[in-house]
C-alpha cells in the first residue's frame, strides 16, 4: 500500500492543504521549463489577442492547429475574467487545460510592447503562456507562477530580458534574477 | 480530436476556469500573485455558445459525467491508458482513439478519450 508520513499531531487535511499550496522553486527547476524551440524572441503581433494567438502558435509542433486555436480560444476565455498583465511590462497568460500533461511554458519578447490592460496602464514586453494540467498533485502550476511573479521584483529585470542576445542568455538572465531575488 | 472532442476540451476547461474562480484555492493564490478578477459573464456567455454548439447527446453525457467525477471527465490517453481511471485500454480502443474520427470513451470507467 502506498501511504504518506503524517507527522505526529497534524491532520491529514492540513498535510495535504500545506501540499497543495504553492512552492517557490529553484532557478534550475523554473528555467527546466523553458525550452529553445518554445522561445519567440521578436514577437510580431501588435495587441492583446495577436500576443494569445503566436504564443498558441509557438506549440504547433506538439500539436495539430486545431489545437492550437482550442488553446487560443481558451486563453481569450481567461481574459474575460480578469488581465493576465501583471504590468511593469510583464504579462503572464495562464489556463489550466486537459491539453497538456505536465507544465508547458511559452516566452516570449517584443521590443516596441503591446497594449495588454495592465494595471499600471503600461505596455507589456515579455510574455510566458503557462498551461497547466488539471490533474496536478505537485501543484507544479502555481509554484512557477509564484516563482515567475517573484522573479519580475528584481528591477531592471525586463530590461534585461529585452538586450538578451540569444535564448540562453535569457535563461541565465531569469536563474541570476531569481538567485537575487 | 475531432471537432465534438475540442469542444468538449473547451467546455471542461471553462467550467474548471469557473469553479477555481468561484472558490477554488488557484483564485485565491492568484490574486495573491497580483491578477485581477472581475466579472464572470463573458466566461458565461462564452460557456453557452459551446454547450449550444455541442451535440445534445454528447452534452447530457459530459453533464452526468461530471456528476460523477467532478473536473476530470474529458482525458488524454496517455501511455495506453485513460489517465482518469488508469485502466489500460484495448490495442482496438487505442487505434479508434488515435484515429480521433469518432468519440471514444473508456471502457473501464465511461470517460470520454482523446489522444495527445
Amino acid at each position: 500500500m502506498i501511504g504518506r508520513a503524517v507527522p505526529k499531531g497534524k491532520k491529514i487535511g492540513a498535510v495535504v492543504r500545506e501540499e497543495k499550496r504553492s512552492k517557490i522553486l529553484e532557478p534550475q527547476a523554473l528555467t527546466n521549463f523553458l525550452k529553445p524551440d518554445q522561445y519567440i524572441p521578436e514577437m510580431s503581433a501588435e495587441d492583446r489577442d495577436a500576443v494569445l494567438a503566436e504564443l498558441s502558435c509557438a506549440l504547433s509542433d506538439k500539436w495539430p492547429s486545431s489545437e492550437c486555436d482550442c488553446i487560443e480560444g481558451l486563453l481569450m476565455a481567461r481574459e474575460q475574467l480578469g488581465t493576465t498583465a501583471l504590468g511593469k511590462g510583464l504579462a503572464v497568460p495562464h489556463v489550466r487545460t486537459a491539453l497538456v500533461t505536465s507544465l508547458t511554458v511559452v516566452a516570449g519578447r517584443s521590443k516596441a510592447g503591446v497594449p495588454f490592460r495592465a494595471p499600471d496602464g503600461k505596455r507589456a514586453h515579455v510574455f510566458f503562456l503557462v498551461l497547466g494540467p488539471h490533474d496536478d498533485p505537485g501543484n507544479t502550476y502555481l509554484s512557477f507562477l509564484s516563482t515567475l511573479v517573484r522573479a519580475f521584483k528584481v528591477r531592471g529585470l525586463k530590461g534585461r530580458l529585452l538586450k538578451a542576445a540569444s535564448f540562453d542568455d535569457f535563461v541565465a538572465i531569469m536563474e541570476d534574477a531569481l538567485r537575487r531575488e | 480530436m475531432n471537432k465534438d472532442v475540442r469542444l468538449l476540451v473547451s467546455l471542461q476547461d471553462i467550467d474548471n476556469l469557473l469553479k477555481d474562480f468561484q472558490g477554488g484555492e488557484d483564485a485565491d493564490e492568484l490574486s495573491s500573485l497580483g491578477f485581477e478578477f472581475g466579472s464572470v459573464e463573458g466566461l458565461l456567455a462564452t460557456r453557452n455558445k459551446i454547450r449550444a454548439t455541442l451535440n445534445s447527446t454528447l452534452l447530457r453525457a459530459y453533464d452526468r459525467l461530471s456528476k460523477v467525477y467532478g473536473r476530470r471527465v474529458v482525458v488524454p490517453v496517455v501511455n495506453g491508458t485513460c489517465s482518469g481511471c488508469f485502466g489500460a485500454l484495448a490495442t482496438s480502443r487505442l487505434q479508434q482513439a488515435r484515429a480521433g474520427d469518432r468519440t471514444m470513451v473508456c471502457e473501464h470507467c465511461g470517460r470520454i478519450l482523446f489522444w495527445l
